[in-house]
């Protein structure tokens, strides 16, 4: 195996990271599908 | 509080002082710096690279231009640096020049090595677009304490190549620096590592100078701190990928 090849390992492994990251900041900022709401007396 | 304000960075073109001393002569112009801006400006120059790039790439003989913008790059970043407000002709002779230099560079260690040119491209660019994506995820953010780290790792760095050059006049050097050994190796690996680092500074440098809303031309010399550690970069690399063919 080429070891010049291993000098794209961290390159890699830090886009994956980064896509990861963008993905699960993504997800917290998702509108729910249901919203469930306390309705108080006389609203 | 603006998070970059207290700002550090390795490269000595960009620094905070810089935007203070741009931001007292721009009150009252209506164009500011923007990274959509920037984004322009580093294309073109890197365009503007590669096309020169080119001419001593494919001509070996044109060794003497190569020299020629070696000097033409030096005084235009001097200039540059010097006086930001004419970054706008000085980037562009800056890449030109560096250019020249960049493709007789690489033509030597392309004739030792076949294809290192080509492969240490990639990796600037690989290295490039990932550190900008982690960036822009926010999984590495340019604190106080990394600032530090990767201002004192380049000062050292660039004490010892002085060091080394002052040397290389008496006949002798620090033997890590072009040594093919695992020890040299490891010094170019962390060369480039922190070379890679100085890029986090420069995307930290542009996200302030938009955000305070710096002068137009700050684009350009924004421009010029990232061509300078992208140049840093790929010679680090073209080492390093030198040194690793060399034990073949």
């Amino acid at each position: 195996m080429d070891i010049e090849l291993l000098l794209w390992l961290p390159i890699v492994l830090l886009t994956l990271a980064s896509i990861i990251k963008i993905f699960n900041k993504n997800k917290g900022n998702r509108k729910p599908w249901i919203r469930i709401e306390e309705i108080k007396e006389n609203e | 509080m603006n998070r970059h304000l207290s700002m550090r960075t390795a490269n000595p073109a960009l620094q905070s002082e810089t935007f203070k001393k741009s931001m007292t002569g721009s009150m009252g112009t209506s164009e500011v710096m923007t990274i959509n801006g920037v984004v322009n400006k580093t294309g073109l120059a890197l365009l503007l690279l590669i096309i020169s790039a080119s001419v001593t790439w494919s001509d070996p003989t044109l060794s003497g231009l190569a020299m020629l913008g070696f000097v033409v790059g030096l005084v235009a970043a001097i200039a540059t640096i010097f006086k930001p407000t004419i970054a706008n002709v000085t980037v562009p002779v800056y890449a030109i020049s560096q250019g020249l230099v960049l493709g007789a560079i690489s033509r030597v260690f392309e004739m030792q090595y076949p294809g290192i040119a080509v492969q240490a491209i990639f990796l600037t660019f690989g290295t490039l677009g990932s550190l900008l994506l982690a960036y822009m995820s926010g999984l590495i953010k340019a604190t106080e304490n990394f600032k530090l780290g990767v201002f004192a790792a380049t000062g050292a760095i660039g004490v010892l190549y002085l060091i080394n050059f002052v040397m290389s006049f008496f006949g002798t050097g620090i033997g890590v620096i072009h040594s093919s050994s695992p020890m040299g190796i490891l010094f170019s690996l962390g060369v480039v590592v922190i070379a890679a680092l100085n890029l986090v500074l420069d995307f930290d440098f542009i996200e302030e100078g938009a955000e305070i809303g710096a002068p137009k031309y700050m684009e350009w010399y924004a421009t010029f701190g990232l061509l300078v550690t992208l140049i840093w970069l790929y010679i680090e690399i073209l080492r390093l990928l030198s040194k690793l063919n060399s034990r073949r």
